[in-house]
């Protein structure tokens, strides 16, 4: 059961977007969980680990009892540092893991000792804090490439400019029931389809969520454009 | 994998439901949810059919019952609250439909009179609160341990569905490690894990993607309400 029982309980009510906005008014960016990945052999995953855990200093620690090593049962083997709760930030357990199918090692997750979620902000801190004071100098000392990415992403631009514009357009009354709100709604949907962008769905209902709506309603509208071009596509093939 | 006994219920029931704590908990809210996934009828006839349980055994995994424990007492006062709160509005209104009527020329004997009896709200929160606890006196607890937990962890440690980034999750993923050990053991597509928790277990309405290979590998069926957990069971 998810911990925002309660929340989605609540949440069901329409956002309310109508208020018509200019273009800057929208939400070009977003803000997503940063990945920390290290371009070295997944082989060097206990040996990277231990130089780690010799820079570790307060309020960080090894949290070998979270390790795990059988990749005979078919998991992936983990190393885990664990950030102790301070005034500044909350606990939290993070993941060194191997990635085999890209040969490198990345930190796949970060979650938290107490409480449920961590949120983006967050996450991004504790791997900031991370990468800097320990993964980055262990790394620079092995010339080996350490890449963090960015904590933004240009959602807008990755859309590009057409299926942008039409999407804002959308947005202003998606779920109205004058026959144009709708025809807004699918114009967009027809603009995805005919530049065949691939548009990310998560993030297209965090952008809804920004732009006002709840995140139920959001959810309901990336439901309703994902089923749209599926039946597009399979119309095209029957 | 931890195997189950031959003539453990878990393998010679007809069908198997495991249920998340949330679906249980919908039980109790359904006077006041507006989005259904769980509605009073298809409860009902979900335990019928569990009467007999060799046809169909509704089973929860031991972490998720007490999640469940943890969470009913407040669900029941939520619902209780909310019910109190439309009781409010009912009156309200109808004190101002009557100045209404009044000042409209109907006469104190013709006003139609809204007679709820004072203690509605809590008979009926009682009474979905029953329902509750009819479905967990159905319910088979299921113990897990590392076979379970182990994978579990793996999810989190993956950001695997249900797992998600930034997040705990080890009930959903404890809870779907246990579903897909059992429906293993037994034959494909007579097993069912009823969650409505969407946001962790699906992405636009269907099954996560991440979740599609593991389902279908193990033979089990997604059940996002009762309703659907009802076809499930009276499916041939």
């Amino acid at each position: 059961m998810s911990d925002d029982y309660e929340d989605d309980l609540e949440d069901e009510e329409f956002g309310d977007p109508t208020r018509v906005r200019q273009s800057s008014d929208h939400h070009h960016l977003l803000n997503v969980f940063r990945d920390l990945t290290l371009l070295t052999d997944t082989g060097r995953l206990d040996e990277i680990a231990g130089a780690i855990t010799k820079r570790l200093a307060d309020p960080w620690r090894r949290a070998t009892e979270h390790d795990e090593s059988d990749v005979n049962r078919g998991m992936v083997d983990w190393r885990v540092f664990e950030r102790l709760a301070d005034s500044e930030r909350p606990g939290a357990l993070l993941f060194l893991v191997p990635n085999r199918t890209e040969g490198n090692l990345y930190v796949s997750n970060i979650v938290p000792t107490e409480g449920h979620s961590l949120g983006v902000e967050n996450y991004n801190e504790i791997l900031v804090e991370f990468t800097d004071r320990f993964a980055r100098p262990v790394a620079d000392d092995r010339a080996i490439r350490c890449e963090l990415t960015s904590d933004w992403v240009d959602f807008a631009g990755d859309l590009g400019e057409t299926a942008f514009q039409a999407l804002v357009a959308a947005a202003i009354f998606p779920t109205g029931t004058h026959p144009s709100d709708r025809e807004r709604w699918m114009k967009f949907i027809l603009i995805a389809r005919q530049e065949a962008l691939d548009v990310d769905l998560v993030l297209l209902a965090r952008w809804l969520e920004a732009e006002g709506f709840t995140p139920r309603r959001a959810s309901n509208l990336v439901e309703e454009y994902d089923f749209a071009l599926k039946l597009l596509d399979f119309y095209d093939r029957f | 994998m931890a195997a189950l006994a031959p003539d453990d219920p878990l393998l010679t029931a007809a069908r198997v439901v495991v249920l998340d704590a949330c679906s249980t908990l919908d039980v109790i809210r359904i006077p006041v949810r507006s989005e259904w996934s769980a509605d009073a009828e298809s409860v009902q006839q979900v335990l019928a059919i569990a009467g007999d349980a060799s046809a169909l055994l509704l089973s929860i995994p031991e972490a998720i019952e007490a999640e469940y424990q943890k969470h009913s007492q407040g669900t029941v006062e939520g619902v209780l609250n909310e019910l109190r709160k439309h009781h409010n509005t009912v009156t309200i209104e109808a004190r101002f439909m009557k100045d209404l009527l009044r000042r409209c020329g109907v006469t104190a004997d013709e006003l139609p009179t809204i007679d709820l009896p004072s203690d509605w709200a809590e008979t009926l929160a009682a009474q979905f609160a029953n329902l509750g606890a009819d479905v967990r006196t159905k319910l088979t607890l299921v113990p897990h341990d590392e076979d379970d937990v182990t994978p579990a962890y793996s999810r989190i440690a993956k950001s695997r569905a249900p797992a998600v980034q930034g997040a705990v999750g080890m009930n959903d993923s404890t809870l779907c490690e246990v579903a897909l050990r059992i429906a293993r053991q037994r034959p494909p597509g007579t097993t069912g894990l009823l969650t409505s928790n969407d946001k962790d277990f699906r992405q636009s309405g269907s099954l996560h993607p991440q979740l599609v290979a593991d389902y279908d590998a193990g033979g089990l069926v997604d059940l996002p309400t009762w309703r659907d957990a009802l076809m499930f069971a009276r499916a041939e």
